[in-house]
């Protein structure tokens, strides 16, 4: 156990990948408490986050052989957490949808935007200006790193209103990036 | 970058209770994948705010990883090409394996002793026990009394028919060959698995009739039929019609019966067989 917490990440995973639950419970140590935190705040019902984390630690116990070298393993940590949660919650509805309000003066953005790309402005600033429904798209589609489907999954409304969504995103966060306040 | 900024304490306490803009939340999730250390940091204020069991969570995992399940039997039939999952349930049920696996292989050594040392009476016993063995396992199997694995059973999304079936196949699996080779050195030779017909019937019939009993009043039943049909053909001097080319018809019909009741009634015993645990 003294030299378990010495080790690195990857190499608890190899040791869980041969089997050993105590490296398993080491790396639950040190993942938990982070996934459990951000897990909770992608869904507000404590008891399924729960049951994500545990169907997540199953999930890296049986497929830790799975998990190639030159990966991190918090990232792919977090990449399998956050799917153990959208399949606990599909097709439960969402606890509360927030009704999408009408932007209409928000021209169709270039589709090869991406948060990256921006070199200059206030991002931070820009992104909290967006409204709240745009954000949790920008949140589940480029910081999570999940897919059109697993974030229309995430957050209980229909594929096609997620990439409207984050097109009218791209388009206010340049917008805001561009002029300042809009 | 991740070298020369970590996650003030009261920013990341308030990202761990909610109270934080969404903006500011994103910039520490970021951080977090890529920083062990302030992720390590994380446990304090997630432990002080009681947001989430984190040792129930752990319970739950440990349950899991380690299932009651690491049993032969379990393992036997992953070899034989069952998957993991099933084989896992099966090792599960297998708990009662251990003393019911003895109590057979003694049943099967005695006859086996007693074929070479006294042939005659063995027979009329061999007969009498032989077609019961798998019954009385797959009985066990669903007995009411000892199964560690219920509350997974009854929890896991898992069609419980078919639980059942493969329950009874492991057992047959276990306790066919080892009766059959009890039976090897009695003459006629053809008794050794002419008692197979029988002991099929058995088990439908055994698992019909848990649709209206328990599984040990059931097995309890169709074994005191058996041994009144064996005693009086015994006195009869005639046991060998129990197996023979006649009755084989018999068991089969019995078999066809014990299969269309289960089949029409699955449900009435999935129900009970929850009712019992």
């Amino acid at each position: 156990m003294g030299t378990l917490a010495d080790l690195d990440d990857r190499a608890v995973l190899a040791k869980v990948a041969d089997g050993d639950s105590v490296a398993l419970r080491e790396l639950y140590t040190r993942h938990a408490p982070w996934l459990g935190v951000r897990l909770r705040r992608r869904c507000a019902d404590t008891e399924i986050v729960e049951e994500a984390l545990q169907d997540a630690f199953v999930a890296v116990w049986k497929g830790a052989n799975r998990f190639r070298d030159d990966g991190d393993v918090a990232a792919w940590m977090w990449g399998i957490a956050i799917r153990r949660l959208i399949s606990r919650l599909r097709g439960k509805p969402a606890l509360d949808v927030v009704p999408l309000q009408e932007h209409d003066d928000v021209e169709v953005a270039a589709e090869e935007v991406v948060l990256a790309s921006i070199e200059y402005g206030d991002l931070g600033g820009a992104l909290a200006r967006l409204p709240p429904e745009f954000l949790a798209v920008i949140e589940a589609t480029v910081l999570d790193g999940l897919t059109t489907k697993e974030a229309a999954q995430l957050l209980g409304i229909p594929e096609g209103t997620v990439k409207t969504r984050a097109m009218r995103a791209r388009a206010q966060l340049r917008a805001n990036l561009a002029g300042g306040i809009s | 970058m991740t070298d020369t900024w970590h996650v003030p304490a009261e920013t990341l306490s308030a990202w761990v209770s909610g109270r934080i803009t969404p903006t500011t939340a994103a910039s520490v999730e970021q951080h977090l994948t890529t920083c062990a250390g302030c992720r390590s940091r994380v446990a304090a204020p997630a432990a002080d705010q009681m947001l989430l069991d984190f040792d129930r969570i752990w319970t739950g995992i440990a349950d899991r990883v380690q299932p009651p399940s690491m049993k032969p039997l379990g393992r036997l039939m992953n070899r034989l090409g069952m998957s993991e999952s099933d084989a896992i349930l099966l090792g599960a049920a297998s708990a009662f394996t251990v003393s019911w696996v003895a109590a057979t292989a003694t049943v099967v050594a005695l006859t086996f002793l007693m074929s070479i040392l006294a042939p005659a009476s063995a027979l009329p016993i061999y007969l009498l026990l032989a077609p019961l063995v798998p019954m009385a396992g797959v009985a066990a199997a669903y007995g009411e009394e000892v199964d560690p694995a219920y509350e997974l059973s009854i929890a896991a999304p898992y069609p419980q028919l078919r639980l059942l079936l493969l329950r009874a196949i492991a057992v047959a699996v276990v306790s066919v060959p080892l009766t059959v080779l009890a039976g090897v050195g009695l003459r006629p030779w053809w008794v050794a698995v002419a008692w197979l017909a029988p002991g099929l019937a058995f088990v439908l019939l055994l698992l019909a009739a848990t649709t209206w009993w328990s599984p040990s009043r059931a097995a309890g039943a169709i074994a005191l039929l058996w041994t009144v049909a064996s005693v009086a053909t015994y006195q009869l001097d005639q046991i060998l019609v129990l197996v023979g080319p006649g009755s084989i018809g018999f068991s089969v019909f019995l078999g066809v019966v014990g299969a269309a009741t289960l089949l029409l009634r699955r449900d009435v015993l999935l129900l009970r067989l929850r009712i019992f645990r």
